[in-house]
């Protein structure tokens, strides 16, 4: 069976490659708007990661408002290079 | 065209609140987008220098310049939103290499407007932030391509 479309994506920040900013971000929007399928891609500096989605709101953990508190909102997947694709978890 | 990596003009600076209604802010002169990163240090024993730094907190901030007095007064302090403002590409305005900077979870921090003889009037409005789970950055980037 097909996998499904990933909700968001973490990027080790090593994998967007040598060069200034917008070079890494712009490669980063060329592999992952189509992994995505979004038209724009939301890249947040998490520290040691990218952490990026299709929506500016999303978060990586349930809102300190919502009971789950504390919680990832999404069940990460290795891809086998480090890259993660999260899938939004089957109670989101 | 390709992208240059530089920089001129913003556009689609706007302020969204949570029930969608946007305030757009025109006439803008300038952003300034501050990561506010803190940096804990510490020395001990012999140390003459800090021996480890660690960045364990930010604040970011947004502060936008215009003179479109109305929009920047539009939302009192402490109004919730997203602000969304985007850096032009020098040659290719809006389009390839164009960075657009989304801040969620905005919150009107402070307005200024001031007007003198013969000049146009000008103000500016700032944007504190939090995020909605304490870890996720509220600042995001997105480039055209």
């Amino acid at each position: 069976m097909a996998e499904s479309i990933p909700d968001a994506v973490m990027v080790p920040l090593s994998y967007s490659g040598a060069g200034d900013a917008a070079t890494r971000l712009s490669r980063l929007h060329a592999e992952f708007a189509e992994v995505l399928k979004v038209p724009r891609v939301y890249v947040r500096h998490q520290g040691s990661t990218h952490f990026l989605s299709g929506n500016s709101a999303d978060t990586l953990l349930f809102p300190q408002s919502d009971p789950r508190s504390g919680r990832s909102r999404y069940e990460w997947a290795d891809r086998g290079d480090g890259v993660c694709f999260g899938r939004y978890r089957a109670d989101v | 065209m390709s992208a240059t990596k530089r920089f001129m003009n913003w556009t689609g600076v706007s302020f969204t609140l949570v029930n969608g209604t946007a305030t757009a802010i025109t006439g803008v002169t300038s952003v300034s987008i501050d990561s506010g990163g803190n940096l804990a240090k510490f020395a001990g024993d012999g140390d003459r220098y800090v021996t480890t730094m660690v960045n364990d907190f930010n604040e970011p901030t947004v502060t936008v310049h215009s003179a479109d007095l109305a929009a920047l007064r539009a939302n009192p302090v402490g109004t919730v939103g997203t602000l969304s403002a985007t850096h032009n590409d020098a040659k290719n305005g809006s389009g390839s290499g164009a960075l657009t900077y989304t801040l969620a979870n905005a919150v009107v921090a402070s307005c200024q407007v001031q007007g003198a003889h013969r000049q146009f009037g000008q103000g500016s409005v700032t944007f504190h932030a939090f995020s909605s789970d304490g870890v996720t950055n509220p600042i995001s980037t997105s480039i055209a391509n």
